[in-house]
């Protein structure tokens, strides 16, 4: 065994044991925690066994065992730039809504030009 | 004392979305409450006295505690204009672009029930004073518009526009920022509601071209509408 898998498989061992111990109480809903782990179990496979990747390449027609890793990290890139994208936009939505709700809740008007105020809340 | 213009409907609200404009609002403001009795201007955060400007000249204020951006404000405008009973809308500029005597003209394919939603057109109309770089960019975007969009219009970033009252509830604007111009198209075709273009005179100053959207940011405000349409 190199030195690069017992350091990969050190922290590897160390992230899975972590979403394990913390299972119940994790916020993540169950199909996130499940993805995790296996990300966690299969990325510690692809380390044991760079052979199994160069079979899974071939098998795709990709040719090197390094470009279907590169690949699926593009891949996985791209979902996760999606995702926080999404989210922060929904965020930014939610931020405009209460802004509308506090601006429309206090709304004001001078009842004339000498600046006596009146107000609508509750509109 | 102020002429109330008595061919408009009584329940008409002009919508003005205002940032940073306490030196040319009370003006248009001025110029407006002699034709109209519901104005609401939608404070966008200003760090200026924008809103105390506006109460100055005796019209609802609206304020946003934090910048949110034009789409933002005119969507606030409209809920409210709609939650005080509004038979018609009217979104107008807040820096004195637009000219309140086509207020009439914008209304009254709405009352006559030919059109849902009218839309202020410069290109039919009049305008003063406008850069052939911003001329160059509004047809790009008129372009832009009738590919993405599938709208056949003559001006597509005109803040003058005219809504009844179904047409305002079933449109929302989700474009916080500039890119709403194009949302509000993409969402008439959608609804399949009924629209005409109204000529209107657009008054460009050093002023307001200082402040308005530079013609790179065109490039911005498109990336911001499409990304905006796959991202939900």
């Amino acid at each position: 065994m190199s030195a690069f898998q017992i350091l990969a498989f050190a922290i590897l061992g160390g992230l899975l044991l972590r979403d394990l111990l913390t299972w119940s109480r994790s916020q993540a809903g169950v199909h996130v925690r499940l993805i995790r782990c296996s990300v966690w179990v299969g990325t510690g496979i692809a380390i044991a066994e760079p052979g199994l990747v160069q079979s899974i390449a071939e098998v795709l027609g990709i040719g090197r065992g390094a470009d279907v890793v590169l690949y699926l990290a593009v891949i996985a890139f791209l979902w996760v730039a999606f995702f926080l994208y999404s989210r922060c936009l929904r965020l930014e939505r939610e931020i405009t809504a209460l802004t509308r709700h506090l601006a429309i809740r206090d709304a004001s008007r001078s009842a004339s030009r000498a600046g006596e105020r009146t107000t609508r809340a509750g509109v | 004392m102020p002429h109330i213009d008595n061919k408009l409907p009584p329940d008409l609200w002009v919508v003005v979305p205002a940032y940073n404009e306490s030196t040319r609002l009370p003006n248009t403001l001025r110029e407006l409450v002699a034709h109209i009795r519901n104005v609401v201007v939608v404070d966008d955060g200003s760090p200026d006295d924008t809103a105390e400007a506006a109460r100055e000249c005796g019209v609802w204020v609206l304020r946003h505690p934090i910048n949110r951006g034009q789409g933002a404000s005119l969507q606030t405008g409209i809920d409210f204009a709609l939650a005080c009973g509004a038979s018609h809308i009217v979104t107008f500029d807040a820096d004195g672009q637009h000219d309140p005597d086509d207020i009439p003209a914008i209304v009254a394919p709405l009352v006559a029930r030919e059109a849902d939603i009218t839309l202020g057109s410069r290109f039919l109309g009049r305008s003063f004073g406008m850069p052939t770089s911003r001329r160059i960019v509004l047809k790009l975007a008129i372009l832009f518009t009738r590919i993405v969009s599938r709208i056949r219009v003559s001006d597509t970033h005109n803040g003058f526009r005219g809504f009844t009252r179904e047409a305002a509830s079933k449109l929302h604007i989700r474009q916080d920022r500039m890119a709403h111009a194009s949302e509000i198209l993409d969402e008439v075709r959608r609804l399949g509601l009924r629209f005409t273009e109204v000529p209107v005179t657009i008054r460009y100053t050093a002023g307001t071209l200082a402040k308005g959207q530079s013609s790179w940011n065109a490039v911005r405000i498109a990336w911001q509408f499409l990304i905006g349409k796959v991202v939900t």
